[in-house]
């Protein structure tokens, strides 16, 4: 039985994992000035995190369309079944576009809303990628995605709530809150609820926040520490952490798309507990 | 009893009754008498800041007292005591205020229900109310306003047992409270040091005495201990902000008397025309600001006009001054943080609009006031009351609020936790560590531990010369504190700003803050945040608009 999966950009996966795992990832669009360039397709990282704090306005994101997934479910005629997973639907319509488009194919198709994003998304689509690579069931892979999508845990600190609040994804944030003092927020990201963590004024106060938070969740499986633009600072705290880490340890890039919502400078973790 | 009546009589003949009616006149006398005396208590301030004046705390609680009392019609004394305890309660400002509101309550729970008292009475009532004061702090200090009352409970029980004249047995009071005052300084050295007696024990001293002078007869009017300020010409009508209802014109004459000025008698002239009433003298010329009803504006004219020679007339409708005012600067509207029930919710002191944006943004419930004006008991009271949920934490960032939100903490029904922060800079470390989904005290316990770590600066003009902590300073010259002590004095704002911010050892910082008040442009702020950036250019610094009155800046490092 051949089982694979789809997934889209926002989860972060690395590319060597793609090529490992024969997984089909869906570029989200990002939206320059008028301009749609496909994400991590289109556009470099570093470029994009160069540029953002100076464009005039901030770019839209957009989900895929579901002729796009179509198209991609159709390239995987070959499979007896697909498993899609996308970013959390209460952030974003790319699950709900995934699974309009999965309705033509029936069963063939699971749609699986991760609840969450980033790593905390890529997490999934690569042990769920492992799990069909190593020709388990159906059932068998759907519940190593399940045993996972339960242990993860993904923190955010960012240098500047401003990218988040204009996000509108945040509903706390909204009216005005936090905006009258330069805060780093520390978030918690579980089943699509942004949750805030702790509001700090500088950033190694903050930074060793964040590090003890990941360290009170005991040993780990595996560990990503997503950053944007801030490599230096996702190697100090990966490095911080690793004693802890028994499988896995990633740093990564976060793509446009994320980035765009959380600004240059902010770390996260996305970590699978034991 | 009028006191018209009680002019009339004759104010030898012995007193042993005191009844609701007297009891109401006297109160009214002692807040009367208080207000004669306000400048005088305000200027005891221990530092030399434009801070919490105890004075105007005290006539503020009195107010209320008195108006709680005035609304009763029940006529014995014990009835008359409970509403003048009770407004004193919701009135009360400042901790003078409140240690002032917790003597009347122990007063009023002697009297209970008695139709009047008599001297032995009195006396009982008076150690009540010191003990009730006593307990209302939770580490009392000698050398303050607690220990003037003891020494007057002593004293009355003395006169009590010498005579039954409350007349006699308030003589012995009042000087018993004055010889307390002039005490104080050897109990406390903080006052030693600021060379001041204690602020509380003289306004408790002023209260008694204008009791007394109602029942001798005495005028409340004049002011015959108060000096005639200095004539300034900038300051007079700049300093009166407060319009009372209907007392929308304010008028302004300056004149030369011909012959001398009968004082005594040019206060009660005046004081029977308005209220805000201001004389100010210089050379041969004197200055009389007055805040009169429509009808009456051309009044003062006159009286100056039989006194002398009118040089120049001001006259303005505040009221309509006050509406262009908001027109032209309506602030936009405070954000606001969704409260749940059953979450906390935080009720924060902020003074300024600047610094209530920034407490609003953090998601606290704002109270507006602080440096100069305090909120009263009742105002916070209100803001938790007004909250829907049970669980409040108060922030009254001021030395000066922090009684006055545990009363409101007493009074509550709900479930409230003051965290005494008593700088801006600690409210706002303490907002951060809010979780308003946690349990009460521990998220308390957190918000203490969090403000504790913050280093606050505050620059203000020093407004007499004093010598404290090994730092001398002149009326005028710009001084900082360090978390509230009396640090640098300098010349200049920018020179006071760098030598605190060294006091502060702002370079093992990351962060310095900077909230700009009412007395600095947003231009002078931006230089100030360059001259500190090229002496510490390691350091984040952040300009906030606080719009705090009298102080320059309020400053973190954290």
């Amino acid at each position: 039985m051949t089982i694979k999966i789809v997934a889209d950009s926002t989860a972060d996966v690395p590319a060597e994992f793609v090529a490992l795992l024969d997984l089909t990832v869906i570029p989200c669009a990002l939206i320059i000035g008028g301009r749609s360039l496909r994400d991590g397709v289109d556009i470099a990282r570093a470029d994009f995190y160069a540029r953002l704090p100076s464009l005039p306005d901030l770019p839209t994101t957009a989900a895929p369309s579901a002729g796009a997934f179509e198209a991609a479910y159709d390239s995987l005629a070959g499979a007896d079944h697909i498993i899609s997973i996308h970013a959390a639907a209460a952030l974003s319509g790319i699950y709900n576009a995934a699974r309009l488009a999965a309705e033509k194919y029936g069963p063939r198709v699971t749609v699986i809303d991760s609840g969450q994003i980033s790593m905390g998304l890529g997490w999934q689509v690569i042990v769920g990628g492992e799990a069909a690579a190593a020709g388990q069931t159906l059932d068998a892979v759907r519940a190593a995605i399940d045993s996972v999508r339960r242990r993860i845990r993904l923190y955010a600190l960012l240098n500047t709530l401003d990218y988040v609040r204009r996000s509108g994804r945040v509903s706390w944030l909204r009216a005005g809150l936090g905006s009258a003092l330069q805060i780093k927020p520390t978030m918690e990201l579980a089943e699509g609820q942004v949750i805030k963590i702790a509001e700090t004024r500088t950033w190694r106060k903050a930074f060793a926040g964040l590090a003890s938070l990941v360290q009170s969740l005991g040993p780990l499986e595996r560990l990503a520490v997503m950053h944007s633009n801030l490599a230096s600072e996702a190697e100090a705290l990966l490095e911080r952490l690793a004693g802890a880490v028994s499988g896995e340890k990633l740093i990564v890039e976060a793509t446009t798309v994320v980035g765009t919502h959380v600004g240059p400078g902010a770390v996260a973790v996305a970590a699978v507990t034991k | 009893m009028s006191d018209a009546a009680l002019r009339e009589e004759d104010h030898t003949a012995a007193l042993t009754h005191c009844d609701g009616l007297l009891l109401r006149q006297m109160t009214k006398a002692a807040m009367t008498w208080l207000t004669t005396n306000q400048q005088i208590v305000n200027a005891l301030n221990v530092f030399p800041v434009p801070d919490g004046d105890t004075g105007t705390n005290m006539l503020l609680t009195m107010q209320a007292a008195c108006k709680e009392a005035a609304e009763k019609t029940d006529k014995g004394a014990g009835a008359i005591a409970h509403a003048i305890a009770h407004g004193a309660l919701m009135g009360a400002r400042g901790n003078s205020g409140v240690i002032l509101s917790q003597v009347w309550r122990g007063f009023a729970r002697a009297l209970d229900d008695r139709e009047s008292f008599d001297g032995r009475l009195f006396a009982t009532a008076m150690r009540e109310a010191t003990e009730t004061a006593y307990k209302g702090v939770v580490k009392p200090v000698e050398g303050t306003i607690l220990t003037v009352s003891k020494d007057v409970a002593v004293a009355a029980e003395g006169a009590a047992g010498e005579s039954d004249d409350l007349r006699y047995i308030l003589e012995c009071v009042v000087a018993a409270a004055h010889e307390s005052v002039e005490r104080t300084p050897d109990l406390l050295p903080v006052l030693k040091q600021a060379g001041v007696v204690d602020s509380g024990g003289k306004g408790l001293a002023i209260v008694l005495e204008g009791m007394l002078r109602y029942l001798r007869g005495e005028s409340l009017d004049a002011a015959p201990v108060t000096p005639i300020k200095t004539l300034d010409l900038a300051s007079i009508g700049a300093a009166m902000d407060a319009v009372e209802p209907g007392q929308e014109w304010e008028v302004v004459v300056d004149f030369r008397p011909k012959p001398e000025l009968d004082l005594p008698y040019f206060y009660n002239r005046l004081d029977s025309m308005g209220t805000s009433i201001q004389v100010g003298s210089g050379e041969d010329l004197y200055r009389v600001h007055i805040h009169l009803v429509k009808e009456k504006r051309y009044e003062p004219i006159a009286l100056a006009e039989d006194l002398g020679t009118v040089v120049n007339v001001h006259m303005e409708n505040l009221i309509d001054q006050m509406e262009r005012e908001k027109d032209s600067k309506a602030p936009p509207p405070l954000p606001q943080v969704k409260i749940e029930p059953g979450q906390i919710a935080v009720v924060a002191v902020a003074p300024g609009q600047g610094l209530a944006r920034v407490f609003a943004s953090l998601g606290a419930v704002v109270v507006s006031g602080g440096q100069t004006m305090n909120p009263s008991t009742e105002e916070i009271l209100n803001a938790i009351g007004d909250l829907p949920t049970h669980q409040v934490v108060v922030l009254p960032n001021n030395k000066n609020i922090v009684l006055a939100a545990q009363q409101a903490r007493d009074l509550s029904v709900k479930h409230v936790a003051v965290v005494p922060t008593r700088t801006v800079p600690q409210g706002i470390a303490a907002m951060l560590a809010l979780t308003p989904g946690g349990e009460l005290d521990a998220v308390a316990r957190a918000m203490t531990a969090a403000f504790q770590a913050i280093e606050t600066g505050e620059i203000t003009t020093a407004t007499r010369d004093v010598e404290l902590n090994g730092v001398t300073c002149r009326a005028g010259q710009i001084i900082g504190l360090h978390n509230g002590d009396l640090t640098v004095a300098a010349e200049s704002v920018e020179a006071t700003v760098l030598d605190l911010l060294k006091k502060m050892r702002a370079a093992e910082r990351e962060l310095i803050t900077l909230y700009y008040g009412e007395p600095v442009t947003a231009a002078d702020a931006a230089a100030q945040v360059e001259a500190i950036r090229a002496r510490y250019p390691d350091q984040e610094i952040e300009l906030v608009e606080g719009g705090q009155p009298h102080y320059h800046y309020i400053v973190s490092a954290e």
